[in-house]
């Protein structure tokens, strides 16, 4: 990312220690509050979108990609396509939903962790309790937790939409 | 407290002694004038809603009605066959595009503000924008009835019968252009809603305390910028083929008919859940409020929306089964509709189980919403029958699918639109919908439509076609029919008597207080109606239902209750809102939101110009529509002083630890900027799978006598846009550095090798023996081109501008985002530029 606040080397600023300087000089005029201006500078936040979208992503890269080795396998010809020529669909449909599913336990795995260990997605990055204390909800369960339905729910989609190539194989 | 836990007495916001002055602050200007400035939230959402419902009677509720009175007898001829193309191509296409998604963005934008505990959404110039854009548009559209050239091709316009040959009069042109403007209009409000939700929460509202219905409305504005993004390309070419002779979905020549519906259905479906995901959000605060039970399985629900978001996605070709797709394809498709009802059958367990374990009020809010799960259910399940290959077959364009979509989009959508409005209606009037006529509202409105559409069920198994005028007697659908026609009859009274109660309750309804439910969310914890601002002091959010847990909502740790009473107090005399971490919820920014301008009135005139050039075959007018636009938007986004002294700045930051930016806000921005690229990025990925599409239909590519493209001045014009952007990378480390002339000169540098850049492209594709209008090859090579070309033009005139405002001094070592964002967007299209022309001149050679 590119700062679009102070740099702490620049020739006339004051040269002070402040806090924040470590993180690369975001940091605002009057007291060197941190500056996260976007995901590259907040890791909480890029986590919890990795756990929202990872599995779904691994799912839909899967279907995409079977939908169109299928497409370019039944319907297309040229030199390049001729390399997709049947039976190589399926045998390309049946690999990549292996590494799919595999990825999506591998998600839901990673995020099970997290859910295990206790400590919130949102805090992570944070020593102590997030702001606002502790939640007073008792029956809130992390938010990891929603990444664990979705790797789940995504390894079983996976497996829906590609292990039908065992019975039909036919363009 | 009751022994569930949940209280009845919730907490109030503080009121604080600069009430009045916020109130006078954030208020719109008065007057006619002053309307058309209007930016605030409360005025968008609810213009939003009002133009929805007034499209709904229009389109939805008139043409209906005619269909039904001709179908309730056989061989009728009430109305003529034209007509009733007409009838149901604007039925379906005024209820998909102008009714629902405009009613829901309105919710989002007239509440989410007081749901999450912020002062307004992140850009009201950008919502005012939707607004008229969608207002704009569907008047375009619905113009076509004055000109008597009414669409007649069905909802979904599939080609040919839409192409140039056989519609050859304007009227799907009204459709394409209208249409297309309001989901310019769309795609505005998403980008509004995104934004809004991730980044302006209430101090400690962390995303495990995000409320559902803000959740619901979080996936269904990414789906919107994912869905109309594609429906906007296939227009496009739609238009292209109509209006300037290209060959995208002529057979005969290179072109594709299931393009078209592969680009409509990807739109297409996914349109369905855009709709249904922020109904179920509704649901899901109207639960819990009306059981006094918390939501079981919050996680669960989540994990639900984000599922279908993404799953939608997978799906569009099951419209498409009868079109002659492999059998392996049908089965990819099948497999991932089946899938969907796995997360929806989630969230019926998830509400279910709440109702079951907590207590219910029988409000008609709470009628409603048990209205939906019965008729949402049953479509639901048709709709797993449908994703069937072999049965849908059978019931393919029959009225079991007209059962079935309308089974799922009133029982799921309509419903719980009406459950919203009882249940909001006092938030934002200050008085109670009448119960009694509530009550009428809800059992005509359900009797009406199961009435209505469950014959319809039976029709299409015994075989009855749909989008046809008359049907022979003796068939055995004489009786179904005359039932279906009664139904009608039963649910216009349930609309009358709705709209009886809105107009009577305005004035005449019950005192409603701040919380008439006893509800958890934040929302009923300010006054009904609200003030402008909504809260004088932010709430600090300690609990996902804070109205039931927390005594008081101003409490928390010090550093946020100093937070929070400073920004009440100060500043006064501008509109000031708070920005925090997207994961965590605490304080990152405070930044000034837009105030009242005529701009995005005139900008939308200016895009809707654009397209009603096109509409008329005065295209020189699209660049005066186009010169208007960026007027606009130059004088949009012209910088003003922010009224203060940057020591009032430093004192708030030193004071809070929350720094301030007067000048607009630097992570508000940043996301603007990024969800622009992606809306880009989409755009540009279809146009390139449309590219592989014909590319496949095609055995010669390119066709017989055309030569493959010569690389040698691509490679230039390649390396000179890559210089370009490199040059502007560079051109912003020098300013980091604050080496003034450096940075003017890198900017210099790349506006002048971008320009080049697309001068050498320019003539190369000139150079080559190519047209758009003889075969579909050149139809996408022109058009990929076109786009490209375009975006990196688009890039030259934003950094032209930061150029001027830099030289004018703007912009600083420290402050200086916009130029950030422009040099990334900059960057974005240079990327899509070595993607597009690499595939444009490799792919005949690879493939």
């Amino acid at each position: 990312m590119t700062s679009d606040r102070s740099d702490p080397d620049r020739p006339d600023d004051d040269g002070a220690t402040r806090p924040g300087e470590t993180d690369g000089g975001r940091t605002t005029q009057a007291s060197g509050t941190p500056m996260a201006v976007d995901l590259a500078s907040d890791p909480a936040t890029r986590r919890a979108m990795a756990m929202f979208v990872a599995a779904p992503t691994v799912w839909f890269v899967h279907f995409m990609f079977v939908y169109l080795v299928a497409e370019a396998g039944c319907t297309g010809s040229g030199t390049g396509l001729s390399l997709f020529d049947p039976p190589v669909p399926v045998v390309l449909t049946l690999a990549a939903t292996v590494v799919a599913a595999l990825g999506c336990l591998a998600v839901a795995r990673w995020q099970y962790r997290q859910w295990r260990g206790g400590r919130r997605v949102d805090e992570l990055e944070q020593p102590g309790p997030p702001p606002g204390g502790t939640d007073l909800d008792g029956d809130e369960r992390p938010l990891a937790f929603v990444g664990v339905l979705l790797g789940l729910l995504s390894f079983v989609s996976v497996l829906f939409v590609g292990l039908p190539v065992l019975w039909f194989t036919g363009c | 407290m009751d022994d569930d836990g949940v209280r009845r007495d919730t907490p109030t916001a503080a009121r604080g002694g600069s009430h009045e002055e916020l109130d006078a602050l954030w208020a719109d200007p008065p007057g006619l004038w002053g309307r058309l400035r209007a930016v605030q939230n409360d005025a968008i959402g609810v213009r939003l809603m009002l133009t929805g419902f007034f499209f709904l009677l229009l389109g939805g509720s008139f043409d209906s009605f005619l269909m039904r009175l001709q179908l309730a007898f056989p061989e009728q001829a009430l109305v003529s066959p034209q007509f009733y193309n007409e009838l149901f191509t604007n039925h379906g296409s005024v209820t998909m595009f102008l009714v629902i998604l405009p009613i829901f963005e309105g919710f989002a934008i007239l509440v989410l503000p007081l749901i999450l505990g912020t002062r307004e959404m992140p850009f009201p110039r950008l919502g005012a924008l939707g607004y008229w854009t969608f207002l704009l548009g569907g008047l375009v559209y619905y113009s076509s009835a004055l000109f008597q050239m009414v669409p007649d091709a069905g909802w979904f316009a599939y080609v040919p019968l839409s192409g140039p040959e056989f519609s050859p009069d304007k009227a799907m042109d009204f459709w394409i252009i209208g249409l297309t403007v309001a989901e310019i209009g769309a795609i505005a409000a998403a980008l509004e809603i995104i934004i809004g939700v991730l980044k302006m929460r209430a101090p400690g509202m962390t995303l495990a305390r995000l409320p559902l219905f803000a959740w619901a409305l979080l996936v269904m504005a990414f789906m919107i910028l994912f869905g109309f993004t594609p429906l906007i390309i296939g227009d496009l070419l739609l238009e292209l083929d109509r209006g300037f002779g290209t060959q995208f979905f002529n057979t005969a020549a290179g072109g594709s008919t299931l393009l078209w519906q592969h680009l409509f259905w990807i739109f297409g479906h996914p349109e369905v859940y855009i709709q249904f995901v922020p109904a179920t959000g509704v649901v899901s605060m109207i639960v819990p409020a009306m059981t006094r039970r918390r939501i079981a399985g919050y996680t669960w629900i989540v994990a639900s929306f984000v599922a279908i978001g993404f799953l939608s996605f997978g799906l569009w070709a099951h419209h498409m089964f009868t079109s002659g797709l492999s059998p392996i394809v049908l089965t990819f498709f099948s497999a991932a509709s089946m899938a969907i009802g796995i997360p929806a059958g989630i969230q019926v367990v998830a509400w279910v189980s709440t109702i079951w374990l907590g207590r219910p009020q029988w409000k008609t809010a709470f009628l409603f919403v048990v209205g939906f799960l019965v008729i949402f259910v049953l479509g639901g399940i048709t709709g797993i029958m449908t994703a069937a290959v072999p049965l849908d077959l059978q019931v393919h364009d029959s009225y079991f699918v007209v059962g079935h979509l309308h089974y799922v989009l009133i029982g799921g959508v309509a419903f719980p639109i009406f459950a919203g409005v009882y249940y909001w209606f006092p938030k934002f009037t200050g008085r109670l919908l009448d119960e009694r006529l509530g009550r009428w509202n809800f059992w005509l409105l359900f009797v009406g439509t199961n009435l209505t559409f469950f014959p319809m069920h039976q029709l299409g198994l015994l075989g009855m076609p749909r989008r046809v005028v008359t049907y022979e007697a003796g068939l055995g659908w004489d009786v179904l029919n005359l039932l279906s026609t009664a139904g009608i009859f039963v649910i216009i009274p349930g609309l009358g008597v709705f709209v009886w109660n809105v107009v009577r309750s305005r004035r005449h309804g019950d005192e409603a207080g701040p919380n008439p439910w006893g509800a958890d969310s934040l929302e009923w914890a300010v006054p009904s109606p609200p003030a402008e601002h909504g809260w004088s002091q932010l709430p600090i959010v300690r609990s996902r239902h804070p109205l039931w847990d927390q005594d008081d909502l101003h409490t928390g740790p010090p550093e946020l209750e100093n937070f929070v009473q400073r920004l009440a107090d100060w500043p006064l005399n501008w509109r000031a809102a708070a920005i925090v971490g997207t994961a965590d919820g605490r304080p990152q920014e405070v930044f000034r939101v837009a105030g009242p301008s005529i701009w995005p009135l005139v900008a939308s005139g200016g895009i809707v110009l654009i397209f009603v050039a096109e509409l008329v075959k005065l295209r020189w007018g699209a660049a005066i529509g186009l010169a208007i636009t960026v007027v606009a938007l130059v004088g949009w986004n012209w910088p003003s002083p922010a009224p203060m002294t940057e020591e009032e700045e430093a004192e708030f930051e030193r004071d809070t630890g929350v720094p301030v930016n007067a000048g607009g806000s630097v992570v508000v921005a940043a996301w603007g900027m990024g969800l622009i690229i992606l809306f880009v990025a989409i755009a540009f990925s279809t146009l390139l799978l449309s590219y592989f599409y014909l590319r496949l239909e095609n055995p010669v590519w390119p066709p017989p006598g055309v030569a493959d493209p010569p690389l040698g001045r691509a490679l230039v014009a390649a390396a000179l846009v890559a210089g370009s952007a490199v040059a502007a990378r560079w051109s912003l480390a020098r300013l980091g550095d604050n080496a003034r002339p450096r940075f003017l000169a890198g900017l210099v540098a790349a506006i002048g090798l971008a320009l080049a850049g697309v001068v050498v492209q320019v003539v190369d594709i000139a150079a080559l023996d190519v047209t758009g209008g003889v075969h579909a090859y050149g139809s996408i090579l022109w058009t990929l081109a076109g786009f490209n070309l375009t975006i990196v033009l688009a890039a030259v005139v934003m950094l032209g501008l930061a150029l001027f405002w830099s030289i004018r001094g703007l912009y600083t070592g420290r402050a200086h985002a916009p130029v950030v964002n422009i040099v990334r967007f900059h960057v974005a299209a240079v990327a899509m530029w070595l993607i597009g022309f690499g595939v444009l001149y490799t792919g005949p050679v690879l493939t």
